[in-house]
């Protein structure tokens, strides 16, 4: 006998709520936004309930539920105004040569970012393009190993590598010169 | 994919440091607690409309179909009373040792409370028609937040047992029923026993609450928590 749909939902997917609304916050730059996307995606769990495989990731299967909706409202977005691209590769911080700025940190990079509130990281991860984003999101937030990463965003995982690297440099250029910043506004 | 990603991941890396120490501080907002009360509200008020939208497609099927139609219909329909007619739901223990190890490890949005009226104020804010928690020591007292199980409040109070985090969950017992499993009389009470995974719970009904204790101790020092509790 088929297995009730919302037994199911609940038993086997609604643990995870959490961590969509968590990668929806991340991805979403305010609250209704990442509301109304951590929403739909578990509604759409709900009425493809069917389709998960009992005793499958899970968490993986959200995740793609929530990548394919991000990028369909992404689409109607650039449609309509044109605000988000869904590939910008083009966009780099200003960025010194890593051997000269290295020499210019007194502290530890550790140190340097533990003095940022969650909030500032979360808001220096959506100035980065969306599938830059997306790997950091899963890999370093959500501890996917890269495989896992790679099936979600249907991408090869020489490319998860990349963009993760990728991503930590320009993560990095974006808060270190904060963080001089902050060191020279306190002397 | 451009010329910019095409890059080999495994050349040494001058700045490994800042790799890893981003790659840490990132992994921190794994921890971040979010808020679930819109998620769960929205959730729960779809879920039952999806249902009448699948039940009205069935009924506009073709002639040929409405006797297996209306078959399925009334089972579903039976079910459907059965669910939210207010009925008891019945707890499943691994949905609440899950929830127990998603509240302990952050991942579930809870308010940081230290006595159990704290507690209650707090919860009333969220849901007027959260159930009430029972008192328990004030120095045991974490942290409180609502959940939701199978469209049934549940309120739900963090504990530290001497090191241990003990969960404290209570429904209305018109609410929710235990599972099946063997019972334990204890000091005129009757009480289900569960373990998942190492986490044992004791369920029990009193004063018209359903109760629930999860944690790593022993059944019996559960059951000795709830002798503790006053209603």
């Amino acid at each position: 006998m088929k297995a009730d749909p919302t037994q199911r939902f609940y038993a086997e997917v609604w643990s995870h709520a959490a961590e969509v609304q968590r990668l929806a916050n991340i991805l979403c730059r305010d609250t209704p936004a990442a509301e109304d996307l951590a929403q739909e995606v578990m509604l759409k769990a709900f009425r493809f309930i069917d389709r998960f495989e009992a005793g499958t990731d899970a968490k993986k299967w959200l995740f793609a539920i929530a990548r394919n909706c991000r990028t369909d409202r992404l689409r109607v977005e650039q449609r309509t105004a044109g605000q988000e691209q869904l590939s910008n590769f083009e966009w780099e911080p200003e960025a010194p040569p890593v051997e000269e700025s290295a020499s210019r940190d007194a502290q530890a990079p550790a140190e340097i970012l533990e003095a940022f509130s969650d909030r500032e990281i979360i808001a220096a991860l959506q100035r980065l393009p969306e599938e830059i984003r997306w790997t950091l999101l899963l890999v370093d937030v959500q501890g996917m190993d890269h495989v896992n990463a790679a099936d979600v965003l249907e991408i090869p995982v020489g490319t998860v590598k990349s963009r993760a690297h990728r991503g930590r440099n320009m993560l990095r250029e974006f808060l270190r010169p904060m963080a001089a910043r902050r060191q020279y506004d306190q002397q | 994919m451009t010329n910019n990603e095409i890059q080999n991941p495994d050349a040494p890396d001058p700045d490994q440091d800042w790799q890893n120490a981003v790659q840490r501080r990132l992994t921190k907002l794994r921890t971040m607690p979010v808020e679930l009360a819109a998620l769960q509200a929205k959730v729960n008020a779809e879920i039952p409309r999806h249902r009448r939208i699948v039940l009205g497609r069935l009924a506009t099927r073709r002639i040929g179909e409405v006797i297996a139609a209306g078959f399925i219909l009334a089972v579903v329909s039976l079910g459907l009373m059965f669910i939210f007619s207010g009925g008891p739901v019945v707890a499943s223990a691994q949905d609440f040792a899950q929830f127990h190890e998603d509240l302990v490890a952050g991942r579930v949005h809870a308010v940081r409370v230290t006595t159990i009226d704290a507690a209650n104020k707090a919860l009333a804010a969220q849901d007027s028609l959260s159930p009430q928690l029972p008192e328990v020591p004030s120095e045991q007292v974490m942290a409180c937040c609502m959940n939701s199980v199978k469209g049934k409040r549940v309120a739900c109070v963090l504990m530290d047992q001497g090191g241990t985090p003990v969960t404290l969950t209570v429904a209305d017992a018109k609410d929710m029923q235990s599972p099946a499993s063997p019972t334990v009389q204890r000091n005129g009470m009757s009480y289900h026993e569960h373990s998942v995974n190492g986490l044992n719970m004791v369920m029990t009904e009193r004063n018209g609450r359903w109760i629930c204790l999860i944690g790593r101790l022993s059944s019996e020092r559960l059951m000795d928590l709830a002798d503790q509790l006053k209603f």
